[in-house]
Formats: C-alpha cells, structure tokens, sequence
C-alpha cells in the first residue's frame, strides 16, 4: 500500500471511520457525518491512489492532505509516552566503555572528569518536531526533530531516523509536571532548530544570496552607467549644469527605490514552528561523571540514550550551542562554549 | 560593576557618519553631552587609581576601554585593549569597542573588517551586552556608522557601501533582522562596479512562532494522545514535506473547466523555479498566457507564498478577468467596478488584498500613490506592451510597485522596436540589459528607423531566456478541428425597414438629449430583434414622461411602427435553420433577455425542445439547465454569459442570432465550442439584416478582415491594437453619430480603415515578434 493510503487509512480509523482495504491500491470507507463534511465526501466512499469510476483519488499534489489535517484536528500535536522495554544492550555498556563513549563526546578545555558510577535508568525526553522553513522567492521547508534531555537540557541527536520506531514502542505514560514546557520549547526552536534550518539548507541560502548579489550588481552597474553618461552628456554641453544635477539625482533615487525593493523582495525568512511535541521516558544509562576544576568539582551527568545509541550531546550552559569541546566557569563549573565563558569572566 | 548611568547620545552625528560626513563625527565626538563626559572623565581616573591600588584585571581594563570609546578616546581605548587582551578571555564586545576605537583613530577600513567578521550570533550578543556606562542606542548607533560606512573620493575598491554579516554565517538564534540600507556616495566620475567588489548581503530575518503549551486539563488526560495519533500526525506532516515545485499543487484543485495542458504546466514550474516569479509571459496568441499566470497565482496561494495580488488590465478586460478567476479558478477578486463582495462596503477596494484595477484607472491620481503605497506580494499585468513606452504613465506605475513576483502578459511584447522590449523587461530585471544607450549599441538599434536592425541576436535571445517565455503554436501542436463560417443576410419585411430607418433618424434627431449608450443600445436592439426594442423604447417613453426628453410624442410614435413588425423576418429565418437539421444541438448567442424570450416562444411553438442561460438565472438553474441542453433539449439559448466554466464542446454548431459590435465578443462566443476538445467541426451561422448595422460590421468582419478565419484571440490582439481609440463599439456609435448626415457608408468606410490598420500594424507586429524570438525562448 503506498505510504499516503496507508497513512490515509490510520487517520480515518482514529477518527472513527470504518475503513476497508480492497487491495494496495483502494480503500473503501464508511464515514461519520462529521468526516463527511471534513472531507467533503459522501459515508460510504472509494479511494485510490488511481483514476476509477466512482473512486475519489488521494494524491500528494491535491489538497488531500489538508483535508486529512483537518479530520486529524489537534489529534496527536502532544502526547505523554514511555517507552517500556529494556534493551538488553543496556548492560553492555557499562564502565569502560561508558568511559570511552564519554571521552569522545567530550572534550574539555580547562579542566578534568573523573568517571564515577554508570547504572541503568530513565530519563524524560523533550521531543519537538518543528516545521523549519527557508522562504525567500522560493521555498524550502522540511521537518526536525529534535529531543532534549530534560534533567541536563542536552541534546541527543539519534532521534530523527529512530522516532518511528521509538513511538512504535511507545505507550501512554504521564510524564512528571514541567512548569515551562512553552519556554522550554520556543527556546529549543530559537536555538536549536533554526540553526539546523540555516545548515540544511545552505546551499540554497547561498544560491539565493548569489541571485541577489547578482541582481544587485546589475542594478548598481545600470545607475553607476547612468550617471556615467550624464557626465559625459554635461561635459560635452549637451546638458546643462542644473539639468544634470537633477536628472543625477532622480537617477539615485531612483536607484535607491530598486535597491530597497530589491533587497525586500529577494530577503529570506528562517522560520521554525512546533508541529508535535512529546514528552518520551526512556531508558538510558546514566553516567555519573566528577567535573574538576583547579581545587572546585562538581557532578555531572550524562545519559546514554539506550534507543537512540548516543550519549545526549552536552550543550552550553549560557547559549545552549551544541559543542562537544566546552571550558568550566570558576564559579559553578558550568560547561561553557568559547564565546559565552569569556561573557561569564 | 560600577554605578550605571544613563548616557544619551546624539544621533544626528551618527547619521551625518553614515551619509559620508565622517570627519564631522571624528573633529566633534559629540557622542556625550558634557555632563555625561565629565562623569566618565571621573569614572576613568578612578579606574586609573583602582588599577594601581587593586591590581590590574579584566574588569577594569573593560571598563575603561569602553569609557575612553565613549568618550571618543580612540588611541587610549585601543590602549586598554591591548591590556586586556594580555589577560583575559576575548569576548564579541571588545571586538566591537576596538572596532569603534579604530574608527575614532582614522582606521575606518580596519574597523570595518573586525564588524565584518562578527557573526551574526556574536552580534546578537553584543546587542544585548549590558554596559553601566553607554545605552543601547550608542550601540546601535556606532553599529549603523560601522556597518554603513563608506569612504570617500574611493572609486575603485569601495564605491559602495559595504556590509556586515555573511550569509554563510551560523544562524543567529533570535529574531532580529539586519537588513539595512546600503548607502552610496556619489562620486562625480562612478567606475561600474568590478564583479569582485563585495555588495550588500542578502537580508535574512529569523521568526520563532510562539509555542502554546496545551491545556493542563490535557497535559494530565495523555490518554487522549495515543502514539499511534502521534505517529499518524508526525507521518502526515513527513508527507507534506514531500511535495515541492516538481509537482503543482493547484491542478487538482482548478475546475474542471480548466483545460490545461503539458507546454502551460512546464511553463507554471519554470516561472516558479527559473524565474522566481519574475517574468513575461509572450504565448503566441491563443496558448493561453492567462490560464498559465492564473496557474502560477493559485501555485503561490496554496503554498501560502503569495497573500496579495493586483491584476492590472486593459479597462474591456476586468470584468473578464474577474469572472474568470472566480469560475476557473475559485478566487474573489475586487475590481474599480465591483468590490467583492467579503470586503463588507469597510474598506475601499483598492486596499483589498485581491484586486483588478484597469490601466487607465489605476494610473490616475491618488489610486496610483495608494497602489505604490503599499505592499504586494504578486503583480500581474495583462496585455503588457501598454508598458512599451518607459516615459509613459503606465510604465511609471508599474515601475513604482512595490511587489515580489511580478508576471507581464503580452503576445505581441515587440511592437516597433527592441526598446519597446527593453523597457518591458527593465521592469523585471532591473538592469539586466543595462542602460538604453549600451542597449542601442550592443543591439544595434537605428533611433531613426521605425524597424530596427537586430544583431548579436542569439545573445539577446540568451538574455531573454532570464526573464521571458515564448510557447508557439509550433511547439504546443495544437490541431484543432475545421471551423465553417456562413452569413444568413435576411432582407427585412417592410414594416422591419420603416420602423428601423425611423428609429435612425429619431436616434440622430434627439441625440442631444440622448445618452449615447442608450442609443447604441436601441440600435443594437433593433438590430436584434422587434421585441426587444419595443420592450426598450416603452421602458424609454414611461422615462421621458418623467424626464421631458427626448420628445414624447416622437417615441410613442416610434413604438406604434415597431408594434406593427413584431414578426421578425430573421426570427423566420432562424427557425427555417434550426428545423433544418432539428436533431442537431445548437448553441444560440443572443445580447438581450428579451430576444430570448421571443425565440423561446417561437421555438416552443415548434415543439423544440430549448433551455436557456442568461445572467438573471441562479447557479442552480444555470447547471440544472445546462445539463438539460446536454441531456434533452436540443437548442440553448444563451446570453454572453454562458460556456463560463462549462465544457460545451459535445455541441459543434454556433448560432449568433445577433451580432455584437465589439468583435471580440463574438471571438468569446466562437472559443466556448471551437478549443481543445472539440472533435468535430464547427459550424457558426451569423443571423443579420440587411441595411443594419450588424450587417455591414459583419461584412467587414467577415470578408474584409477574414475574421472567421482567424485564430481564437487574434482579432482581440487586433483590437488592442485600437486601444487608444477606445472600445470598438463605441467608436462605431460616435463615428455613425458625427456621419450619420451623409447615410451608413462613411461610418462603415472610416470602422475598416481603422480594423485594417490594426490588422496590419498587428500583423507587423507577428513578423517582428517571430524573427526576434523565434522558439528559443519556449518552455523546452
């Protein structure tokens, strides 16, 4: 079945529908009034993915989607889960190898770690799927997800090819109050996925800034010709002082107009938007770690996502960057980026 | 930290820094008022002291940099940044503060380069670093001067203003955006631009749309979430992600009288890819250049890239463009004629965010300062080459637009010459092809010769393929079936001849009290059927009692002749060609709800099975009676309104019982049945009498012009030919009126001279357009 009938069909059913399907190809539905009306079908309809006497065809270039949107409401845009089972790797990493992970992930510029205890536990998740859009005069869009930790705020990067599967093994489970879920979240969407936005699609940032470099030289070339050829015209008495004057000047305005409508209408827009959250208990195992610095330390901890397969990637106290390189403050040890810790000194 | 204190700055010195006056700013560091210095003059020594009692520390050294650069102390705030540099960690705003210094010390270049090289996330940074000393707009301030400095007298390297932030930088992670004038010098000999020389970055802002965490009542019921819901939204959204410009998004979603084909869908995704909305849609005539730019502003809406639009026509078209977006395509726009109908009578129609404006109309003050007033996000602009001349009012408003995507629609965009084609394209790309000059001479264009001689052709070609797309019917293959034209002239019975020549000369009689779109009205009436002129010169007469003119009892008189002739000789005629092959579906074109009526009666006397379409129907009607003229009934009768947004191709017989004195009409009354998808031939019956006026304009139309031969679209580039001229049926009204002395013949004589000309300027026009583009600018 192709993906959009497959997904087509779970939407219904979770609406309530009674869906049948014929084969591959072909759906047939039995719809409450109110799909009805949602879908603008009539209560028993046909859908397929191909043209058919009396059979409605569901395709990603018609509005299809939209309308399924629309039957699916707010169904599903956040949701308290847990995922249950204990992958038996979990034991496997213990000690050394915890150690060894952990040096790899972490690189520290002035100061030490000290590996202290390694236990299996659960952790809370923070899970954003965010909408990131470059729009300019085209438009690119594209989902990211994005999972934090919510103890130690770090990010573990293993989520966008492992969701499906994660929520697959999921089951509801009611996650422990977080007063400033919003906060939590517009901060991950300011840091973390409007970066990811402009790294994804940098080539076309960069196509985009090339066009307009382009379109701008031309224009600045057109004006700077323009007045060019006043000068030439005033210098040979074609044109008279004060006529040439002016005419300078309208051609600047002028120029000024197509710079500013120019730089308007080519400037692009990052934009993030939260389309899902969720909030997953995972089962990690949790890395006790002693931070040291001078004759100061403190714990830290770290944990390995045992779904995932990563270590949360550990993220600057001040500015939230990910890094894997950090320094300490003298005062609390925070782990820091380059640029934040000279701010904090 | 110390005590703050609350530092205002002038700005004005800032701006005569950013407008080039530099000097200004650096000989009178007005940057503080005097109190202000003299607090920071005893801020500084009591950091002087602090260093030598306390040791020296970063702290210090900070303050008493950002201090000396407050007080326009460039050389000692590079002195305490060296100091600090020896001992501390380098953070964004000493960056800053020894930029400032060095624009302080008569080092603007090497200012420039530090604030260059400061991304975007450390300038976030520094934007909110808080200083006890200097406020934010000092900040700002000293941010513009830096980040728009130019030099003077400097042709080579820096005649342009240069610019802060590059687009490879990493992404600052707030909302701020930092697009920002880039301001020039006018040096009075300018170099053009060396391609290496850095120009101003494209302006790139970050929007974070607010989270709204759900309602707590939620949070604690997660049973209502099931991950299965979590996971058939998450596939949903993966899904919507899939679709891009390789697929159209709005095909699916046109009606179903849309016919749209692969050279117009290719067309749609190169002017959203290639172009990025900028573009001239030049179609050969007949290719459909209007569904294409419909197609593209239903691309941009449904990808929600597009949220204003203005179509600015030729004054005969808006209605025409109005009706058709909302048959085809679903989209209410306002027209100068008609607000739509969701605006409420609140707002004026031209600040709604769809409108029509017709060229004339929209070029008059104040609609024009209000249109380039404000924002759109896409202008189209139908039958483009009115903006051939960029002296012009119609080429100055567009020019002044403000808009992102902007379509240009015109089959014959190369009138005379390849200015006319310049100026046209100008507004696309502004500077594409220079300036005019080096135009003329790359191109080789004779000021002098009405034609000019092309060369370097295939370059030219190279630089409309940027900005321009050209279908022509050789490339589309579009074969459609033969089209058979045939004129009834009907001699009309006597009582027909009397009563019209008396309303001819009643009509020239009271002409001074008659408005001339009621006398064009009567005669087209007339020319139509007997009860339909009764019906108009009854409603007349019951006017002028209360009006006193124009003469009553002339009219009353007048309607006791055409009472005597309510037999039409031509109502006979068509009913002889309707029975002629009864089995046979005909489509009958009438102007007026009265001829309707009369032929309905006559014939339902016959027992023909008829159903109508006129304007006065509801949309229920209008379908339920068209799908009886499919169905059952064999002859439709129809006003100028019906085939909108219907397939009438299963008829191939066309009967224009009256003919309209604007041939384009009947030009739209022919492509309801002969376009795409018809199959059969096509047969048109015209419906004249003799000695009417809609004879002899048949006539021309007919045997002079050829018009029946033409192609679908033709005769209206024709007649946009005799734009300025106005509307043809006008022109046909006043020019009988002014002649009406010396009989029918000198109108008619002057009508041809004129729809002869336009046929050979537009023929002209053909030549020139295909010799210059040839196909090189068709969709593949």
């Amino acid at each position: 079945m192709s993906e959009l009938l497959a997904v087509t069909e779970e939407v219904l059913l979770l609406a309530g529908a009674e869906v049948e399907a014929l084969d591959c190809e072909r759906l047939d539905v039995l719809l409450p009034r109110d799909l009805q009306t949602k879908l603008s079908l009539t209560e028993l309809a046909h859908l397929g993915v191909s043209e058919a006497a009396n059979t409605t065809v569901v395709s990603l270039t018609s509005d299809w989607i939209e309308r399924l949107s629309s039957v699916l409401g707010t169904l599903g845009d956040y949701a308290e889960l847990g995922l249950d089972s204990w992958p038996s790797r979990g034991k496997a990493i213990a000690g050394a190898t915890a150690l060894e992970i952990v040096k790899k992930k972490l690189i520290l510029d002035n100061s030490t770690f000290r590996f202290n205890t390694c236990e299996q536990d659960l952790a809370h998740y923070l899970v954003v799927v965010a909408r990131g859009t470059v729009e300019g005069r085209d438009i690119r869009e594209q989902l990211y997800v994005v999972m934090q930790n919510e103890l130690s705020s770090f990010i573990n990067l293993g989520i966008d090819r492992n969701l499906v599967d994660i929520l697959k093994n999921c089951t509801n489970k009611e996650a422990p109050p977080l007063c400033n879920l919003s906060e939590r979240v517009e901060k991950l969407l300011e840091g973390f996925v409007a970066t990811a936005v402009s790294k994804a699609n940098k080539e076309f940032i960069k196509y985009s800034e090339e066009r307009y470099q382009r379109d701008l030289l031309r224009i600045e070339n057109y004006h700077d010709s323009l007045v060019q050829q006043l000068a030439v015209r005033e210098s040979s008495g074609k044109l008279t002082a004060d006529a040439a004057r002016v005419k300078r000047q309208a051609t600047e305005q002028a120029a000024k107009f197509k710079r500013t409508e120019l730089s308007r209408t080519s400037s692009l827009k990052i934009s993030a938007v939260a389309e899902q959250v969720m909030r997953i208990s995972m089962p990690v195992v949790r890395i006790n770690l002693e931070l040291r610095r001078r004759k100061a330390s403190r714990n830290l901890v770290l944990d390995f996502n045992l779904f995932t397969n990563q270590l949360d990637t550990p993220t600057c106290a001040m500015c939230g960057a990910l890094s894997h390189s950090f320094s300490c403050d003298d005062d609390n040890l925070n782990l820091l980026c380059g640029v934040c810790l000279g701010l904090a000194q | 930290m110390r005590k703050a204190s609350v530092i205002t700055t002038t700005i004005d010195a800032f701006r005569s820094a950013i407008n080039g006056d530099v000097l200004s700013l650096r000989q009178h560091p007005p940057i503080l008022p005097q109190k202000d210095k003299d607090f920071l003059r005893k801020e500084l020594s009591q950091i002087e002291n602090d260093l030598v009692t306390e040791g020296v520390n970063g702290e210090l050294l900070l303050n008493g940099m950002l201090i000396c650069a407050g007080l326009g102390d460039g050389a000692q705030a590079l002195r305490y940044l060296h100091r600090y540099r020896k001992r501390c960690f380098e953070i964004p705003p000493v960056k800053f503060f020894e930029a400032v210094a060095l624009f302080l010390n008569g080092k603007e270049c090497l200012a420039q380069n530090i604030i260059r090289k400061i991304s975007t996330r450390e300038r976030n940074i520094i934007s909110t670093y808080k200083v006890p000393y200097l406020t934010e707009a000092w900040f700002e301030a000293w941010m513009n001067v830096l980040d728009n400095w130019a030099p003077q007298g400097v042709k080579q390297q820096s005649t342009f203003a240069k610019r802060q932030k590059s687009i490879t930088d990493e992404p600052a992670s707030t909302k701020n955006s930092h697009s920002s004038p880039v301001i020039k010098d006018s040096p009075s000999s300018p170099q053009p631009v060396s391609p290496d020389t850095k120009l101003a970055s494209l302006p790139i802002s970050i929007a974070v749309k607010t989270y709204s965490c759900p309602a707590p009542a939620l949070q604690t019921t997660p049973s209502t979430f099931s991950p299965r819901a979590v996971q058939a939204r998450y596939s949903l959204q993966q899904l919507k992600m899939q679709r891009n410009f390789e697929e159209l998004l709005c095909l699916d979603t046109l009606s179903s009288d849309v016919q749209h084909f692969w050279y117009q869908v290719e067309s749609v995704k190169r002017v959203l890819k290639h172009f990025q909305g900028r573009v001239l849609f030049a179609d050969e005539v007949g290719l459909g250049k209007t569904i294409e730019s419909c197609m593209a502003l239903k691309e941009y809406i449904l990808r929600g890239m597009v949220k204003s639009c203005c179509i600015l026509t030729p004054a005969t078209l808006v209605n025409q463009w109005q009706s058709e977006l909302k048959s085809k395509f679903g989209l209410s726009f306002a027209t100068n004629y008609r607000a739509s109908p969701s605006a409420g009578g609140n707002i004026n129609w031209w600040d709604e965010p769809w409108i029509i404006a017709s060229l004339p109309t929209a070029r008059k003050s104040p609609l024009t300062e209000h249109l380039q007033g404000r924002n759109f996000d896409l202008v189209i602009v139908d039958e483009a080459h009115h903006l051939k001349n960029s002296s012009s009012k119609n080429w100055h408003l567009v020019n002044g637009l403000k808009t992102r995507y902007l379509f240009l629609l015109s089959a014959t965009p190369l009138q005379n010459n390849l200015i006319e084609l310049y100026n046209l394209l100008s507004l696309l790309k502004p500077g594409l092809f220079k300036t005019e000059l080096e135009f003329r001479q790359r191109y080789s264009i004779d000021r002098n010769k009405k034609t000019s001689t092309q060369q370097n052709i295939s370059e030219l070609q190279a630089l409309m393929r940027e900005v321009m797309i050209r279908n022509t019917r050789a490339l589309v293959d579009v074969k459609l079936p033969l089209r058979h034209a045939r004129t009834i002239r009907v001699q009309p019975n006597l009582d027909e001849s009397t009563a019209y020549t008396a309303l001819n000369s009643w009509i020239v009689a009271q002409q001074k009290h008659l408005p001339s779109m009621t006398g064009r009205m009567l005669l087209q009436q007339a020319g139509s059927a007997p009860k339909t002129v009764l019906a108009a010169l009854k409603r007349l007469a019951a006017k002028t009692l209360s009006d006193a003119a124009p003469d009553v009892d002339s009219t009353a008189e007048l309607i006791k002749l055409w009472e005597k002739s309510e037999v039409s000789a031509k109502q006979q005629a068509f009913l002889a060609l309707i029975l002629k092959n009864p089995a046979e579906k005909k489509l009958v074109f009438v102007q007026f709800r009265e001829t309707i009526d009369s032929l309905a009666t006559l014939l339902q006397k016959e027992n023909i099975q008829i159903a109508t379409f006129h304007g006065s129907l509801s949309a229920d009607e209008k379908a339920t009676n068209i799908a009886a003229f499919k169905n059952d009934a064999t002859v439709l009768l129809c006003t100028e309104s019906a085939g909108e947004g219907h397939n009438l191709q299963f008829c191939n017989t066309l009967i224009n019982f009256d003919i309209p004195w604007n041939p384009q009409i009947i030009e739209q009354r022919i492509g309801r049945l002969h376009r795409i998808g018809q199959e059969r031939e096509v047969f048109i019956f015209n419906l004249a009498l003799e000695n009417t006026i809609e004879a002899r304009i048949l006539h021309i139309l007919d045997e002079k012009l050829n018009m029946f031969e033409l192609v679908v679209g033709e005769m209206q580039a024709i007649l946009g030919e005799i734009e300025d001229e106005g509307d043809l049926s006008t022109l046909i009204y006043d020019t009988w009126c002014e002649e009406s002395t010396q009989g029918l013949q000198p109108t008619l004589d002057k009508i041809e001279a004129v729809l002869r000309s336009a046929q050979e300027r537009y023929a002209d026009v053909k030549e020139l357009s295909d010799k210059t583009f040839g196909r090189e600018l068709e969709v593949v």
